[in-house]
């Protein structure tokens, strides 16, 4: 356990080894979080009496919560994976004593654990302090934090599979990029879930990007009955073991495929 | 016309280049094309539901942010990414090799390269501006559509400045590329603050779009005033020219000066 939390240490000091980064990505999270802030208050401003399936309060609290989430969620997980495996690095890592996907995630672990410090921790306190609406449901907040953590496994999960994909493909960054499009709209960061037309709802049925924000955003910040708490949660399990078996499949498929370039 | 004529010999090198890894360029550009594509359609997801923000309709919001895009699509192609890579020219030294050249560093930087990733933006900007365009009734005539050129002209001069400017300030610290990334990045730069009227924005902010950078200019003043939108300074719809000028005077200004900072990186 001890080598793998070093792990997470490493993480750790990757991501605030650059104070002007973390400055940067820092005032990057508040310009954001200010255009959406703006733009949402001002489309529920003039369109006063129009039916829309969300509130003011309630769109701008999910916005709030989705982009706090995002700043220790997302991960370089695909990225780092695809570089390893392209330069062969990865064999580096295969000869050590350790699970190749235990370390990924121990070093992800440390990577969300300095979001969580640097950004996530701070914005809350900044919005606290500026916004001074109430932002969670309080009693829904327990399975919230589980949704969360179930919406953290499934994102790893899901980058993963991603990232190991660069054992058949020789360029990653098109495949890379054409997902995190999908997954910007699709999973509920940018526009709240609710508000999509019934065909993009539907098709989002089937995919695992809901899991990652609409399901949990909408348990902290949107009144639900406990049935509904209990599906989505389901919802969030079901893809859970679905993304498991297909990054233990897609593992030791790629395994086999695996050619390190060089003598 | 001998600049034209570099430019078609560098640029055929430089997708010589590209074509050589076969389905890459491809993939790029439908990458790019899924990319943009998508965020229109969150766009469009986000009207779906909205009538209108800060009384513009769906079509005039669309007008008004195609048209600031196909100028920022056209800049981008000549000043993008030799400006992108200026803080890492710097910090490795390379930029010495500019330096050496027969013609200026930044006419070189300009011509020896073409940005071709931003052409499903460009062609998207297209479709939805002549989309928009055709659901609105703009009376044109000459004057109006003099203007309007005008209008994208100095748009494309302010883009090009703030870029440049981005990329001069690699001369003095080395990490530009943050400073880039804040205002450009697609998910959350400054400029996507221009894709909406201003008018949503606090006075601080449009303080910020109007007069630091310019983005507001680019756009929505411009097209506000063809729109016969109320301003709460009506002259601004014609201020555009003028702040492009600026822009321009500044960024040669802090490029020159840039440029004779310069020592190399040592060695």
């Amino acid at each position: 356990m001890r080598k793998y939390l070093d792990y997470s240490w490493i993480g750790i000091k990757e991501h605030t080894a650059y104070a002007g980064a973390v400055r940067a990505n820092f005032v990057s999270k508040i310009v954001y979080l200010y255009m959406q802030f703006a733009m949402w208050t001002a489309l529920f401003a003039s369109n006063a009496g129009k039916d829309v399936p969300m509130s003011r309060d309630g769109t701008l609290r999910y916005v709030i919560v989705a982009t706090i989430l995002s700043a220790f969620v997302e991960c370089d997980v695909i990225g780092r994976i695809n570089q390893q495996i392209r330069t062969g690095d990865i064999a580096n890592r295969l000869i050590r004593p350790m699970d190749f996907r235990a370390m990924v995630f121990f070093r992800q672990l440390g990577t969300s654990a300095a979001g969580l410090v640097l950004y996530a921790l701070p914005l809350t306190i900044l919005i606290a302090l500026l916004y001074r609406e109430p932002l969670v449901c309080s009693e829904q907040l327990p399975y919230g934090i589980l949704s969360v953590l179930l919406a953290y496994l499934i994102q790893f999960l899901y980058s993963l599979i991603i990232g190991l994909m660069a054992f058949w493909l020789i360029v990653t960054w098109p495949l890379n990029m054409l997902l995190a499009a999908i997954y910007k709209l699709l999973s509920g960061a940018w526009i709240p879930a609710a508000m999509f037309p019934d065909l993009l709802a539907k098709i989002n049925l089937f995919l695992p990007f809901r899991a990652i924000y609409a399901i949990p955003v909408s348990i902290i910040t949107t009144p639900m009955s406990q049935d509904s708490i209990r599906s989505e949660l389901g919802v969030q399990l079901l893809w859970a073991v679905i993304l498991f078996g297909i990054a233990e499949l897609t593992w030791h498929a790629g395994r086999k495929k695996l050619i390190v370039q060089g003598g | 016309m001998y600049l034209l004529k570099m430019y078609r010999h560098f640029v055929v090198i430089y997708m010589k280049g590209k074509l050589a890894y076969h389905c890459s360029l491809l993939f790029e550009l439908i990458a790019n094309t899924i990319q943009i594509g998508i965020y229109f359609a969150g766009f469009l997801v986000i009207f779906r539901n909205f009538d209108n923000i800060a009384g513009w309709s769906r079509d005039e919001v669309l007008f008004m942010f195609t048209t600031s895009w196909l100028a920022y699509s056209l800049s981008c192609f000549f000043f993008w990414s030799p400006m992108k890579d200026m803080g890492e020219l710097i910090r490795s030294g390379k930029f010495d090799l500019y330096l050496t050249r027969p013609i200026g560093p930044m006419l070189y930087m300009v011509l020896q390269q073409f940005q071709y990733t931003f052409i499903p933006r460009l062609v998207l900007s297209v479709y939805f501006w002549i989309r928009s365009m055709s659901k609105l009734s703009i009376a044109w005539n000459a004057q109006s559509l003099l203007w309007y050129a005008v209008n994208m002209l100095s748009a494309f001069v302010i883009f090009s400045s703030i870029t440049v400017f981005t990329g001069s300030i690699s001369f003095w610290t080395v990490k530009s590329e943050e400073i880039v990334s804040l205002l450009t990045n697609n998910n959350y730069g400054l400029k996507n603050y221009t894709d909406y009227p201003v008018t949503i924005y606090n006075k601080g902010v449009r303080f910020l779009l109007c007069f630091i950078v310019p983005y507001a200019f680019t756009g929505y003043y411009p097209v506000a005033g063809l729109l016969g939108k109320p301003l709460p300074h009506p002259c601004f719809a014609y201020l555009s020219p003028l702040i492009a000028f600026v822009s321009l005077v500044a960024a040669k200004f802090l490029w020159s000066s840039g440029l004779g900072h310069y020592n190399s990186a040592g060695a």
